[in-house]
């Protein structure tokens, strides 16, 4: 008798086997990389207590947590948005360095204009760069269908260059010899949040999100998303207009891409520097995979990567290597997209009798 | 009309964010100074402690075998320990691939390094520095030290007079170069201590042969085993021999082992990547600099606002590739080191000219330290500087 599986789709997911999955999952992973830290002379189980309780157990880890999670988070959000509508947007990195550079352009040649209608313009620079820099992939993919996915992926180089440009040149900061501005000048950091130091822009990204997640559910624009996702040809019959929801949705992203990068830089780093997406437009891909396009899981599951890059810094100081402490991140990514898989199908086991 | 609709809700979303937050910062700032203030007053009274027992943080922005700039400062740190008799395996905290980029980790990482009772941090590329500056406010006991420019009254800045190795080196190739005026340079990226090298390297050049010109080419990136690869390989199509170099990659040695040409390592001992083309490297030696920090740190004398900017032996060439370099030309570089240590000969010394035909510093005088760190200018001999 040969044992057999056979896979089924799985009708309905729920939230409750999707977390558990994804947990699973996760513990399978440390269990994985678990092996390989023994076999580099440390404990597994002190490595991951002390790492586990450091990141999400601590204050300090905790506060750290959410500020490295906020560009992640915004950009995550803009990337979901085109892939629901089955646009690749791959570029959330330049226009989150597009961003930044409207926003950097703004605190510097704007009129000084502090406190809230100043953060508020700052935003709306930056959110204006990144939309502006979606644009222009936007148009070509909604009039001559030009592959999206490469311009937006082509267009992160130049948007790079351009702000390492600044960055070394004109925004320089006098006498230094990094590619870094000046600080932000005070009355445009985004407050702390009431004596816990974590930046507000943990509200933005939140508040972000929830209105993401009433636009899908609950009016025309998300309605029309969804339809264009499914099959375009359905929409173009029910009267749909795909070439603006294409540049909508594109710029929307390429929008909160740019936010992403304002929230970092007026609330976080204070400073425009080289190089500065740091590689959140790419990881946001990732979070958004994850998250399963939702606006509400993306918090969550921001929150939790930023917790897991910054745990790096715990597991390294132990005397781990850098390259375990990078090897846990992409084994535990690598195990939860795999576990998507389980998520969707369910193994039946068929009994098959040998003739 | 969607538009309208978004930018509102953009503005509905500062609102909350400023409805929830609350004036916390400049108290916070208040807080700090008071802190900052008590602290320099405590500076003289702290307690010595045996320098063996030190706990020591290093943030470095790459892996310490990347063959550049990292290993070169790890080794450095490595060789202070030992000489101190700190023991590496315990008291150094190394983190590596800390992007500078990323204040969160940043954070996160001196947090780390002090609860596990570090008393010196160690920034080990340039981007840390106004991080580190925010945080010994918040640990005013811990030591900051960060490799860059005087900026931070409570940080102990470092750099290293690398124009000297530098000079040593173009000084090296014009000596060897007996039957051309030409010389290469690979460069990585247009910044100031990038052309602090170059033209250190054309003045050594120019130093040894009054006719030389230094050809340079970029690469445009810290780090590209390709287009540094490229950029020698052209050079050398040009019919230069003997070149310098201000990259991290093996590619340009390899790339002139390949083609008979020469060329001087950078950052660190490149002799071992390309044995029969490396005449010597330039490398930096931070060990006597980081001795020092120790030292003061443990005996609690240490000022947190000095500032070094060492030359001799810590910017100096490795040794010579006996096979290559012949014993008379090294016993010339080696005078030529000591003049530059004695005073006599000074790298940026008048009258020199930039390549627009410019005075940069007047017959008699010498360049001021804050000109050479951030140096804006070729020097005339320099071809194929950005404008």
């Amino acid at each position: 008798m040969k044992i057999k599986f056979r896979k089924e789709r799985r009708e309905k997911q729920t939230i409750i086997r999707t977390i558990l999955t994804s947990l699973l999952f996760t513990v399978l992973a440390l269990a994985a990389c678990g092996i390989i830290i023994a076999a580099s002379g440390f404990n597994p189980i002190e490595v991951y207590t002390k790492m586990i309780s450091k990141v999400f157990f601590t204050g300090r880890g905790i506060r750290k947590m959410l500020d490295a999670s906020l560009p992640l988070m915004l950009c995550s959000l803009g990337v979901a948005l085109t892939f629901k509508m089955n646009l690749n947007n791959i570029g959330a990195e330049g226009q989150y360095a597009m961003g930044v550079i409207f926003g950097g352009a703004f605190a510097m040649y704007g009129p000084r204009i502090d406190g809230f209608a100043g953060i508020l313009m700052l935003a709306v620079c930056c959110f204006a760069g990144g939309a502006l820099w979606a644009l222009l992939c936007a148009i070509p993919r909604a009039l001559w269908d030009v592959n999206e996915s490469i311009t937006t992926l082509m267009l992160n180089y130049i948007a790079l260059i351009i702000l390492s440009y600044l960055c070394l040149g004109p925004w320089k900061a006098a006498g230094q010899n990094v590619g870094q501005t000046e600080k932000l000048r005070a009355g445009l950091e985004l407050p702390a949040l009431g004596g816990a130091k974590v930046s507000s822009g943990i509200v933005i990204g939140v508040v972000a999100a929830l209105i993401i997640y009433m636009i899908y559910k609950s009016t025309t624009l998300g309605y029309q998303m969804s339809v264009v996702r499914y099959s375009q040809g359905a929409a173009r019959f029910a009267g749909i207009n795909i070439k603006r929801n294409i540049i909508l949705a594109l710029v929307i992203s390429g929008g909160l891409a740019g936010l992403a990068g304002c929230l970092q830089y007026a609330g976080v780093s204070q400073r425009i520097m080289e190089g500065m997406p740091n590689n959140a437009g790419y990881t946001a891909i990732v979070i958004a995979y994850l998250s399963k396009l939702n606006p509400l899981a993306i918090i969550i599951v921001s929150i939790l990567f930023a917790g897991l890059q910054n745990s790096s810094a715990t597991v390294q100081v132990m005397g781990v290597p850098t390259q375990i402490a990078t090897m846990i991140q992409g084994t535990i990514m690598l195990f939860v997209i795999a576990g998507d898989y389980f998520q969707r199908y369910r193994l039946i086991r068929v009994k098959e009798v040998e003739s | 009309m969607k538009k309208k609709v978004i930018s509102v809700l953009v503005a509905a979303t500062m609102v909350v964010s400023l409805f929830t937050a609350c004036g916390s910062t400049s108290k916070d700032s208040a807080a700090a100074d008071k802190t900052k203030t008590e602290d320099t007053a405590e500076a003289s009274d702290k307690e010595a402690k045996d320098v063996s027992d030190l706990v020591i943080g290093e943030i470095e922005y790459a892996v310490v075998e990347d063959g550049g700039w990292a290993q070169a400062m790890h080794e450095s740190m490595l060789a202070a320990c030992k000489n101190l008799g700190i023991d590496t395996e315990k008291n150094l905290l190394t983190a590596e691939e800390i992007a500078e980029e990323d204040p969160s980790l940043i954070e996160s990482t001196i947090e780390e390094m002090v609860d596990n009772g570090a008393d010196i941090i160690f920034g080990c590329s340039t981007g840390y520095g106004a991080v580190l500056a925010e945080m010994q406010e918040e640990y005013p006991d811990v030591v900051f030290a960060q490799y860059e420019n005087d900026i931070y009254e409570n940080v102990v800045e470092f750099q290293i007079r690398g124009y000297e190795g530098e000079f040593l080196a173009g000084y090296l190739s014009a000596l060897m170069n007996t039957e051309s005026n030409q010389f290469g340079f690979c460069a990585s990226m247009d910044e100031a201590s990038v052309r602090t090298a170059l033209n250190s390297y054309a003045l050594g050049a120019k130093y040894g042969n009054p006719d030389a010109t230094v050809q340079v080419l970029w690469a445009d990136s810290w780090y590209d085993l390709d287009v540094e690869g490229q950029n020698a390989k052209t050079l050398i199509d040009n019919g230069i021999k003997y070149m310098g170099m201000e990259a991290s990659s093996p590619a340009v040695p390899q790339t002139c082992e390949q083609n008979g040409a020469f060329c001087i390592g950078y950052n660190i001992n490149m002799q071992p990547s390309a044995p029969k083309a490396v005449l010597t490297s330039f490398t930096w030696n931070f060990a006597p600099i980081f001795e020092e920090i120790m030292q003061q740190t443990a005996d609690g004398t240490i000022k947190i606002d000095t500032d070094y900017y060492e030359g001799g032996d810590c910017a100096k060439l490795a040794d010579f590739n006996a096979d290559l370099v012949p014993a008379d030309v090294q016993a010339k570089v080696n005078e030529l080191k000591d003049k530059i240590a004695s005073g006599e000969v000074s790298v940026y010394a008048g009258e020199l000219k930039d390549d627009q035909g410019n005075v940069l510093v007047e017959e008699g005088q010498v360049m001021s330290d804050e000109d050479i760190l951030a140096q804006d200018f070729f020097v005339s001999n320099v071809t194929g500087g950005k404008k």
